[in-house]
């Protein structure tokens, strides 16, 4: 066990090093240092707070005391939009992690078990494949009504199969090396050769597909909350401040821009990640499927 | 002399990498007449392949031709522009490639491909082409052209690829033909087939041939001159019979030394110590002085490639100012290499019983419960301390033969005992006993474990060995397969391949063991380092007195290994006996094809020849043949062949054969007139002191 | 192959009958169950409430009300709306269209955009031209379909005037306008599909160029036309149509709020209302008939993967 834990530590200090070597690599690493600075560091420093009314100031355009301009209850923007970023890592870091430790260990037993496990599993996750992303996550979040946790359980939920499959797939691939072979003949038992040889194997696929969950967990977030689902006002969220700003925004465009920025900003950092990633740790051509990470 | 075909002049082509420049060919200069086939022999990244895409000018980026030129029919093709240079691929100069499993486009049809080979040269309409395009399948020996021709590429074994690639290459009548590897990913019963298209046609067609390949046999049978690289350079050239005779250049000797020959007994092989250099920092004077026997202070300047003897060059000063190469002093081995006993001791370690091993099919829709049959019955047994080859080609089961004697898998039907018990049952304490070492170094260790936690996994399975027991361990183990004790920190990516099969070997021997599967074991190596893993395993064999059940498909390998031979084909064993008997006078047509298949790495001998072709594929797996499973291809099939199974008999003491017919072979046997061979090289120039070929 | 088609046909229906009961089963955890949203602000005695639940057949176990269901809808009878009172099946054939002809204008835009495009990025590759559409892809595929919406709309507002047409008009009343009042909520839907799908044909058309196959085609003699558009793209296209399965998954994402932005009553919208309503058969339905077009696509993509690839076919 302590040879897995040494070994899956490996990798991620040696990552950070590799991705530097890339362009691509650098601008994701950049931009979400950035991000996340300003999701940390960002609601301390702000003049105004989010939720902070100032009457005086409302519908102003962005200009020196608001740089990104007020609304209709003249709270400032910009503290708006970096009070909703910490909420935007919460919910896709937190679903994509809980999707991915369940989502792979589901995939590793499928993959090595084989036979009568993976075809009841498989059955599983094909029929939440089925269903598609937004709409699963929508019937979820019917069901244990609005809020910013609800969103990120059904986020969660919606990417398990995701995980399950790229898990499942990768361990197909590492159970065909010699080596598993090798370890079946030094007389491992079955569930350590999970852990200290197919697990620090598929590591590589798990990884980017996370980096590209993160991405597309965070548009299913934004949309969930877009539709009035995620996290209630007055509480500051760029999905539900664009909803909110749809109706005035002719007259106040800033409204609707900043917030969008900042989410599409986000997203494309976790993309350009992803694929840096996917460049550094899968030189090789993949199949299809992979490259979108499905 | 008429003007040579191909002509090539100091061609140098590199690759920039992140440590500089990289220089695959460095200053070669060869030229290859009409109707003359000039082998290009060479280890693995010697720069051999390099060569055969400069001279297509289709080098990959961002590797280029610096300097140098090539010279077609008197044309440099280096000067023309790229539209003249794709008139001439495909035309003027064909080339064709090493794996044939991916070298057809698997989108479209063949016949689709073979047009495009004709109309991108000439305007023809539709079909005329296609009437050429099944003609060049018919000319390739494939069977049903008319129809086939409209088939997917996947539809195709490999070794019928490999003619559709040769009948697109030889279809716009090219001067010069380019085989880069032609039958290296081919089982050796097709590799014959192929090496025969390509001696006819090129015989036929007065063609201009370069073959490029690693494997001396195939030069012997088929080349009239030879051409050996080595880091980036041509070391060696000469005529077939000369090179193989008395080679002048130290890197020829050695590798023609560490071929385990067929009809030779021997107990080790000579090796070459070290590895090839750095192709991108190469060593100051001669490239191979590091690992050179001869090399005196007169090596430190880089030697040039001159004449020893008329029309025989060689790249080093000693040659050159001795006008021969001495015979190396034997390095006798450290530990006396005890001679294989002949004698077979009595007791059986490993009994099968009537083996079958079926495995299903599943997920690939429209098949579902196909059935592999991968053994079909199946009872051997190997005495303790002896060595028990299996030699057969692809698909014929012995893979799977040793996983279920290690109990990795389960037989379908049939019994497997080791030393009296059932492998397959986890409660036994013979786990550690039967260990195996696997074809693919590279596969069979885990990237992300060091080689000290590799070699001690056998180990942690008991209860864990700590601190300086673990190390010390290690260290016996690494000193056992010869590897410092420096290496136990690295990883498997930083090993050599021979430095990774023998990490493999030490795990192997962590737990004792008794019984050792070696499955393919040296197949991915190089030659040089063939040797050296081979040395060992029977070093180890007779150290500590290990039972190995040999796997292989390589008849002369399996030959220096083993005691007994067992052949196998399609899942069944055809023939099995003592080693040298089986291979010296085989009962069985399939051994009689295989061995005939195989190329001597000796022009004299091979020249000579008999050759038995054996006629079309392997049957497949999903559906065996009734009867007798050989008798679609043997030569000898007659009706009873079809109906009744030829059982395992003893025909005489300790040699067992599965045919009707053992006995009765004399027509196999008769030699076909090796008209090909003689005809075809004509060359009195060359050899004044030749005797007369029988 | 006709068994293949019968074996994918078979899957669908079998996963449809188990996304049926998933969403029947999710459906009843709905908290504040029909009868307190029917009852309303009017109170009830508990008696009463007790009748209403039996009369709607709420009290029965889960199994039973299912299979009552199920019962009917192979029959084509879904149920009436507590809600509405109307007949759901009703409901949804209203529905239905829209979100149909916006689901397949937009696939088949974010094809026709998608494609070229990224077929000029991997002929481009290394030169500047691709590697800044390349970037490009990357932003715009970052887009989500909302947001996009939602800046189209701004920008029809206010620059676009004769392209944007605020509000739906179906196609049996007028085409022209119905087109008109489709271009904007397809594009925001489709561009950034677009962008998915031009990087995978990127990626596809570059890794087909990588395969040994080329180096034979090269080494014909072949132009370099035939190259990257028969061979290569030929081997390309196959990822990218499988993607396309996937592409719709997302896409019905995009259908959802699309239909909020632009204000079309597709299922979508539908279905968000019926939500908030607690209107269970039409939460059902409607989630089904969206899974079904889902099922669908992707039997499609299944049936055609033979078709493109011979390496499946028998």
């Amino acid at each position: 066990m302590a040879t897995a834990a040494v070994s899956l530590a490996r990798p991620a200090r040696g990552l950070v090093s590799r991705l530097g070597r890339h362009p691509e690599g650098r601008i994701a690493l950049a931009l979400l240092v950035f991000m996340g600075l300003a999701a940390l560091a960002g609601p301390r420093v702000v003049p105004y707070g989010p939720n902070q009314i100032n009457a005086e100031d409302v519908l102003q355009g962005p200009g020196t005391r608001h740089w990104f301009g007020t609304d209709e209850l003249g709270r400032d923007q910009l503290s708006r939009v970096i009070a909703a970023a910490p909420i935007a890592f919460y919910v896709s870091g937190a679903s994509v992690a809980v999707a991915l430790v369940i989502g792979t260990a589901i995939g590793l037993v499928a993959g090595y078990a084989g036979g009568l496990v993976d075809i009841v599993l498989s059955w599983i996750v094909g029929i939440m494949f089925s269903m598609p992303a937004l709409l699963l996550a929508l019937v979820v979040v019917g069901v244990l009504g609005p809020g910013l946790n609800n969103a990120l359980f059904a986020v969660a939920i919606v990417y398990v199969p995701r995980f399950a499959r790229i898990a499942r797939a990768s361990t197909f691939g590492v159970r065909q090396r010699l080596f598993i072979e090798a370890a079946r003949l030094a007389g491992r038992r079955p569930h350590e050769i999970l852990l200290e040889h197919v697990l620090p194997n598929i590591l590589p696929a798990v990884i980017i597909q996370t980096a590209l969950s993160l991405s597309t967990a965070e548009l299913a977030h934004a949309s969930l909350s877009f539709l009035g689902l995620g996290v209630q006002p007055p509480n500051a969220d760029w999905g539900s401040m664009l909803a909110k700003a749809r109706g005035i925004m002719t007259v106040a465009p800033w409204l609707v821009v900043f917030p969008s920025l900042a989410l599409v900003l986000l997203i494309i950092a976790f993309n350009v990640l992803g694929d840096a990633l996917r460049d550094e740790l899968d030189p090789r051509a993949q199949t299809g499927a992979m490259r979108i990470g499905i | 002399m008429s003007q040579p075909v191909l002509q090539v002049e100091e061609l140098r082509t590199q690759f920039p990498t992140e440590r500089g420049p990289l220089t695959a060919v460095d200053g070669i200069s060869f030229a290859v007449a009409a109707g003359e086939v000039l082998g290009l022999v060479g280890e693995s990244g010697c720069g051999k392949s390099v060569t055969a895409r400069s001279i297509l000018r289709l080098v990959p980026p961002p590797g280029r031709i610096v300097s140098g030129q090539i010279f077609l029919q008197g044309r440099n093709v280096l000067e023309l522009s790229e539209a003249e240079m794709r008139g001439i691929r495909g035309a003027d100069i064909s080339l064709i490639f090493q794996n044939p499993m991916t070298s057809l486009n698997p989108a479209l049809t063949i016949g689709w491909q073979l047009q495009e080979a004709l109309l991108v040269h000439q305007r023809l309409p539709r079909a005329h082409a296609r009437r050429r395009a099944v003609e060049a399948l018919q000319a390739m020996g494939i069977p049903d052209a008319a129809r086939r021709i409209d088939d997917y590429p996947h539809r195709f074994s490999g070794g019928m690829r490999q003619r559709v690639l040769i009948a697109m290459g030889l279809l716009n009548e090219p001067g010069l033909l380019i085989a880069d590897e032609p039958t290296t990913a081919l089982d050796v019963t097709i590799q014959a087939q192929i090496l025969e298209l390509l001696r006819v046609a090129s015989r036929e067609r007065r063609m201009a041939v370069l073959l490029i390949t690693h494997d001396l046999g195939v030069v012997a049978s088929l080349c009239r001159r030879v051409a050996v690289m080595y880091a980036g350079q041509i070391v060696e050239e000469a005529t077939v019979d000369e090179l193989f005779a008395t080679p002048f250049h130290p890197y020829t000797q050695g590798l023609l030394r560490s071929l385990p020959r067929g009809h030779e007994d021997r107990d080790h092989l000579t090796t070459m110590p070290g590895l090839p250099p750095d192709m991108t920092d190469f060593p100051s004077g001669c490239r191979f002085r590091q690992r050179c026997a001869f090399a005196e202070a007169v090596c430190e300047k880089p030697p040039e490639l001159l004449e020893v003897t008329p029309r025989h060059r060689a790249r080093c000063w000693i040659s050159q100012r001795d006008r021969r190469l001495a015979q190396p002093r034997e390095v006798l081995p450290a530990v006396r290499v005890a001679r294989t006993p002949e004698s077979v001791p009595r007791a059986p370690l490993v009994e099968l019983r009537d083996v079958t091993k079926r495995f299903s099919l599943s997920g690939s829709l429209p098949r579902r419960g196909a059935v592999v049959h991968s053994l079909n019955g199946v009872s051997l047994d190997v005495m303790a301390g002896e060595t028990l080859g299996v030699v057969g080609e692809s698909g014929c089961g012995k893979s799977t033969l040793g996983r279920i004697t290690l109990g990795l898998y389960r037989p379908t039907t049939g019994t497997v005992r080791v030393d009296g018990r059932d492998p397959g049952d986890r409660t036994t304490a013979l786990r550690h006993q039967l260990q195996m070492i696997f074809q693919d170094p590279w596969s069979s260790l885990d990237p992300r474990m060091r080689v000290a936690a590799v070699v001690t996994e056998p180990l942690r399975a008991r209860g864990a060995l700590q601190g300086r027991d673990a190390r010390d361990r290690v260290r016996e183990l690494l000193a056992l397969v010869g590897l410092s004790e420096a290496m136990a920190d690295r990883y498997p990516h930083e090993l050599s391949g021979g430095q990774q099969q023998r990490v493999g070997i030490a795990r192997a021997l962590a737990g004792d063991p008794r019984l050792i599967v070696a499955d393919e074991p040296v197949s991915s190596l190089d030659v040089s380092q063939q040797a050296q893993v081979l040395n060992l395993l029977k070093d180890l064999q007779a150290r500590l007195g290990l039972t190995y059940l040999f796997i292989s498909h390589d008849l002369s390998i399996v030959r220096f290994m083993s005691t007994r031979i067992a052949v196998m084909y399609l899942g069944k064993i055809v023939e099995l006996g003592p080693a040298r008997a089986v291979l010296a006078e085989p009962l069985h047509p399939y051994s009689i094809a295989l061995r005939s298949a195989v190329p001597i790495p000796d022009p004299r001998r091979e020249s000579g020849r008999a050759r038995v072709i054996l006629r079309g594929d392997v049957p497949s797996p999903l559906e065996l043949p009734s009867g007798c499973l050989f008798r679609t291809r043997c030569p000898l099939a007659q009706e009873i062949c079809a109906r009744v199974v030829p059982p395992l008999t003893e025909h005489e003491p300790s040699r067992w054969a599965a045919c009707h017919f053992v006995g009765s072979f004399d027509e196999m046997l008769r030699p076909t007139p090796p008209a090909g061979r003689a005809a075809g090289r004509p060359d009195p120039v060359a050899r004044p002191h030749q005797p007369e070929t029988p | 192959m006709i068994r293949y088609v019968a074996q994918r046909l078979a899957a669908g229906a079998g996963v449809l009958l188990a996304v049926s009961f998933l969403t029947f089963w999710l459906g009843t955890l709905i908290p504040g169950d029909l009868v307190t949203v029917l009852v309303g602000s009017e109170g009830a005695t508990s008696e009463q409430y007790r009748d209403l639940r039996h009369k709607l057949g709420l009290d029965a176990p889960l199994l039973t009300q299912y299979v009552r269901w199920l019962r009917s809808a192979v029959r084509g009878d879904l149920g009436k709306s507590p809600i509405t009172g109307r007949y759901v099946t009703d409901e949804i054939a209203r529905h239905f269209p829209i979100s149909l002809e916006l689901a397949l204008l937009s696939l088949v835009e974010s094809i026709l955009i998608g494609v070229p495009v990224g077929v000029f990025a991997a002929v481009r590759a290394n030169r500047p031209a691709g590697l800044a559409v390349r970037s490009a892809l990357f932003v715009v595929f970052s887009v989500p379909p909302f947001v996009a919406g939602v800046l189209l709309v701004l920008a029809g507002a206010l620059y676009l005037g004769p392209l944007y047409q605020a509000s739906y008009v179906p196609m049996t009343e007028n085409v022209v306008l119905n087109l008109r009042s489709m271009i904007l909520p397809t594009l925001s839907i489709a561009i950034p599909l677009a962008a998915m799908t031009a990087q995978m044909s990127r990626a596809a058309l570059l890794e087909a160029l990588g395969e040994a196959y080329i180096v034979t085609a090269l080494a014909k003699g072949a132009p370099r036309r035939n190259i990257v558009y028969i061979h290569a793209l030929k081997n390309a296209l196959v990822p990218v149509i499988t993607l396309q399965g996937y592409v719709f998954g997302s896409l019905i994402g995009g259908l959802i709020v699309t239909e909020q932005i632009f204000n079309l009553e597709g299922l979508g919208r539908g279905l968000l209302v019926a939500i908030g309503q607690r209107d269970y058969p039409f939460v059902v339905a409607g989630t089904l008939m969206i899974a079904a077009m889902f099922v669908l696509a992707n039997l499609i993509v299944d049936i055609l993967y033979p078709i493109l690839d011979p390496t499946q076919r028998t």
